[in-house]
């Protein structure tokens, strides 16, 4: 990466507007983006994938620009889509031929030459643990190695900046592990930012350090989640087994804390900026209580999200 | 012992020049056109015209060896003898049809598999412009198709120059220039009918089928056309006829049946060739609108 | 025979070679059944038994009672949204769903209102007028869903009814299930996303292969797969000294210290005495625990265990 690129954000978006027609479907978006790994939330028909779709140079902006590491989409569009990888949402490859050969052609049409697109194209086959089905026509593979395949030519270029549109959509739950595991592979080289637009919180929780929030064509929030998480740390949820949870929620209180007690078996705790979760486990050493759960908020994300969609 | 672990590892090497890009569509539609044996005998087969051509070019000027089994050689010369009308049914005739077989089969099989499972994003969502995909797998289809009909022409053209001389050439090498120019067009033509259709209908075999039939369909409503009303405007809609008057007017030859004046064939020929190119630029879109 | 369960009677199904599903018993009560398992697993096959649409090879399927061979009866009290998007073309979502209550025999006035019902349970009122065809992704699942539910039935089989829904629209839609098993009927829930399958489930069934893996609550699950010692993982400033100890331990079988050293991962036959144990250190030594829980306690985890990540697919 060139030391001037590096400085440069991911992603601008200053004043974007886009429409079909007289309907306008972005408006006016100004962001600048830079995290490792970015989620794109928002109901349907928010923008997302105009937006991605925009980002990709498929629309020309009616007011405004994006830029991908300040290559702006439309008078640079090839610069810019040199650097990017896509995944689309729905199926997408080339019957009739191997999957090796087709995806060292998409390597090909990035601009690799002949020899280093065929090395790259049997690595992100390995890669993504389609080696045993690289030989065969693209066609045979299942839906889960279809995904992979179209992961695997969004890759085998070795973009800057990788674009996935919904990409754990159908995947039975291995091969949805495997896929996020992937991406956050991706995300930790070092080498490409991942934007992962998705439905399903849980994942862009699991992958994402920052979240763009989109609604009715606008940015409801853009927020860092490492941010959201660190401020959580002092809501906890507790589960006891053992002994009179009650008594243990009484003694939490005595530490300044606040308790309520929820279901049959969890207690919610406020801890004061001074007490530790230590206190806790020394009143459960007292009591005789086990604590059998304990963990701070964990759904920041879906907490942005309403939010987002309230305000 | 050391352990090399597998982690993702982003690309560091050369990257080829804009330009070349392109051609890397050829490069890889042409290596699948071939790969098919049906398209491979195709292939062969359109030579097999010219090499009969080439024996009757031979014929006529170097019949004296027939004198051997009682043939009256100039007769023969006689009969043989190369005029424009050699040209337009020797080679031009089956080198229209040989075109036009090439691009049948061979449009579909290079345009429909991008088009049928959604591969358009892909393509361009990298640094590819629509004119450049079109441009390539024109390419790629023109390429056969020139080499079995220009090449085998222009090899006709020139052996009947060896044969016929110096005179000859100097009365006649605008024949030579009549012949590319006939073939080019007819092969852009044809070769952009078929990836338009190719990219509209998604199947292959349809599209192959309504290379047929359309043009059979605009023909025979063509001919109806002119019984109705008693006019020859309806020819516009027949190949046929409009290559008929392209080539009596590229090689001289005299009208012999009512048909369209030549400016009305090239107009003819140029707006159905526009009309590909629109239709088949206006296919490559990345993306379906939802409404 | 409970007239209150949807029952498979070791039933086999084979379409001529292929395998569907084979010896399943089941006895599937009231309330939200979450239905778990690899694509090509036999879901859809098992649901199509449950409905109707297919008859076994061998054994028996009675739904509340009744027969599944019996479409009359059967459809009117099973509802059945597939994965499947098609719709005829050119009706809009409230002709669709009015049209598939008049063929179950219902007035015009009578279907209409039904649809009107349907169509507001799921949140589809504003845009009921409009074409299906020109609906998104969710919008079309939401019409599916409406269409299971229109002629109140008592029994409702669900294939994959989450997906392409954003996440309000899946809150909304899991609000609704829990409403319908509320009111005493039967939700069958097939489903990729197994944390929603854990929220919402009050059981689950796992096959693979054609075969059933396990049936149950996930806790009852747990506690039959008892060869599996429980795992449980600790976030904390300093495992070593968790670690060690937890090795002194007769019930440890196995602890593994997190990549980024601020936590572990540990095995044990006996959870009781772990975390009472894990109270007492915490008071000797500053350990800085900040999270603790069972690392397994969970459709994933069962799933990871019993069926498992098959190794490269295929």
């Amino acid at each position: 990466m060139q030391p001037e690129e590096a400085k440069k954000p991911v992603i601008e978006l200053d004043g974007l507007t886009v429409q079909f027609g007289s309907r306008t479907i972005l408006s006016d978006l100004k962001a600048s983006v830079s995290g490792r790994a970015i989620g794109l939330l928002g109901p349907n028909g928010a923008g997302k994938t105009t937006l991605l779709h925009t980002l990709l140079g498929f629309h020309e902006p009616k007011r405004g620009a994006a830029r991908i590491f300040g290559h702006d989409v439309t008078t640079e569009g090839r610069e810019a889509r040199r650097l990017l990888g896509y995944m689309p949402e729905r199926d997408a490859f080339i019957a009739g031929i191997s999957g090796v050969r087709f995806v060292r052609l998409m390597a090909e049409m990035s601009g690799l030459p002949s020899e280093e697109a065929l090395e790259r194209a049997h690595e992100a086959f390995f890669y993504v643990g389609l080696g045993e089905a690289r030989y065969r026509n693209v066609e045979t593979y299942s839906y889960g190695m279809k995904q992979l395949a179209k992961f695997a030519q969004a890759i085998v270029h070795g973009p800057r900046l990788l674009l996935l549109d919904e990409p754990t959509n159908g995947l039975d739950p291995p091969a949805r592990a495997r896929m996020l595991r992937l991406i956050r592979q991706v995300r930790d080289s070092g080498s490409a930012h991942v934007i992962i637009s998705s439905h399903l919180l849980k994942d862009v929780e699991d992958c994402c350090d920052e979240v763009l929030v989109l609604k009715e064509g606008r940015i409801a929030t853009y927020c860092n989640l490492e941010a959201e998480r660190r401020t959580n740390r002092k809501f906890l949820l507790v589960e006891t087994r053992g002994a009179d949870r009650a008594a243990f929620a009484q003694a939490v209180e005595k530490l300044g804390a606040e308790c309520a007690l929820a279901g049959e078996r969890r207690i919610k705790v406020v801890l004061p900026a001074e007490v530790e979760v230590q206190s806790l486990f020394e009143i459960a050493a007292e009591q005789e209580i086990q604590i059998r759960r304990l963990d701070y908020k964990r759904d920041s994300l879906q907490e942005i999200f309403l939010r987002a969609m309230e305000a | 012992m050391a352990v090399y672990a597998r982690t993702y590892r982003s690309y560091a090497g050369p990257f080829v020049s804009e330009r070349a890009r392109l051609f890397v569509l050829t490069r890889y539609g042409l290596a699948d056109l071939f790969r098919s044996k049906a398209f491979l005998a195709l292939f062969v087969l359109c030579f097999v015209p010219t090499v009969v051509a080439m024996v009757r070019i031979y014929l006529a000027h170097n019949a004296e060896f027939l004198d051997m089994f009682n043939v009256p050689s100039q007769a023969v010369e006689q009969l043989l003898a190369i005029s424009g009308s050699f040209f337009r049914g020797w080679v031009l005739v089956p080198a229209a049809v040989a075109a036009f077989w090439i691009a049948l089969f061979g449009g579909a099989s290079l345009v429909s598999p991008d088009f049928r499972n959604n591969a358009m994003p892909l393509y361009l969502a990298r640094p590819l412009s629509r004119s450049e995909y079109l441009a390539g797998k024109l390419l790629a289809l023109l390429i056969p198709m020139c080499a079995v009909t220009l090449a085998p022409a222009l090899l006709l053209f020139g052996l009947q120059c060896l044969f016929a001389g110096a005179a000859w050439i100097g009365d006649y090498a605008w024949v030579g220039a009549s012949l590319v120019v006939a073939i080019l067009a007819w092969n852009l033509v044809i070769a952009l009918f078929s990836l338009a259709l190719a990219a509209w209908v998604k199947w292959r075999p349809v599209a192959r089928l309504l290379m047929i039939a359309l043009p059979l369909l605009a023909s025979a409503f063509g001919h109806a056309a002119n019984g109705i009303f008693g006019t020859t405007w309806g020819l516009v809609l027949s190949f046929w006829s409009i290559l008929g008057a392209i080539w009596e007017s590229l090689l001289r030859l005299p009208e012999n049946t009512a048909t369209l004046s030549a400016g009305t064939a090239w107009v003819m020929l140029t707006l159905v060739g526009l009309a590909s190119l629109g239709l088949f630029y206006r296919r490559i879109k990345a993306y379906e609108v939802e409404r | 025979m409970s007239d209150d369960r949807i029952v498979f009677d070791n039933v086999s199904k084979f379409y001529g070679e292929v395998l569907g599903v084979n010896h399943v018993q089941l006895s599937i009560a009231p309330g939200i059944t979450g239905l778990v398992g690899p694509n090509g697993s036999g879901k859809t096959t098992l649901m199509n038994l449950a409905t109707g649409l297919i008859q076994p090879t061998a054994g028996t399927v009675r739904v509340l009672g009744l027969a599944t061979n019996d479409p009359e009866r059967l459809f009117r009290v099973v509802g059945y949204a597939s994965q499947f998007d098609s719709f005829p073309p050119g009706v809009s979502g409230r002709q669709f769903i009015t049209a598939y209550l008049r063929v179950h025999g219902y007035t015009r006035e009578e279907a209409g209102r039904r649809a009107e019902a349907a169509i507001a349970r799921v949140g589809l009122s504003d845009a009921s007028e409009r074409k299906v065809a020109a609906y998104s992704k969710g919008m079309r699942q939401r019409i599916r869903l409406a269409q299971a539910i229109a002629h109140d039935p008592r029994v409702l089989v669900l294939d994959e009814p989450l997906n392409g829904l954003d996440p309000m629209a899946r809150a909304e839609v899991i609000q609704l299930f829990q409403d319908l098993a509320h009111e005493g009927r039967h939700v069958l829930v097939s489903s990729h996303i197994l944390h929603e399958v854990d929220l919402i489930s009050d059981r689950v069934v796992l096959i693979n292969n054609g075969y059933l893996v396990a049936e149950g609550e996930i806790s009852g699950v747990r506690t039959e797969m008892s060869e599996h010692p429980v795992q449980v993982f600790v976030r904390c400033r300093d495992p070593r000294f968790l670690a060690a100890r937890l090795f002194e331990q007769d019930h440890t079988v196995e602890v593994r210290l997190h990549d980024d050293l601020q936590g572990l991962l540990a095995r044990t036959r006996d959870p009781d005495r772990f975390h009472l144990l894990l109270n007492r250190l915490s008071v000797q030594h500053p350990l800085g625990i900040e999270a603790v829980g069972p690392a397994d306690d969970d459709v994933a985890a069962v799933y990871d265990y019993l069926i498992g990540d098959t190794g490269s697919p295929s």
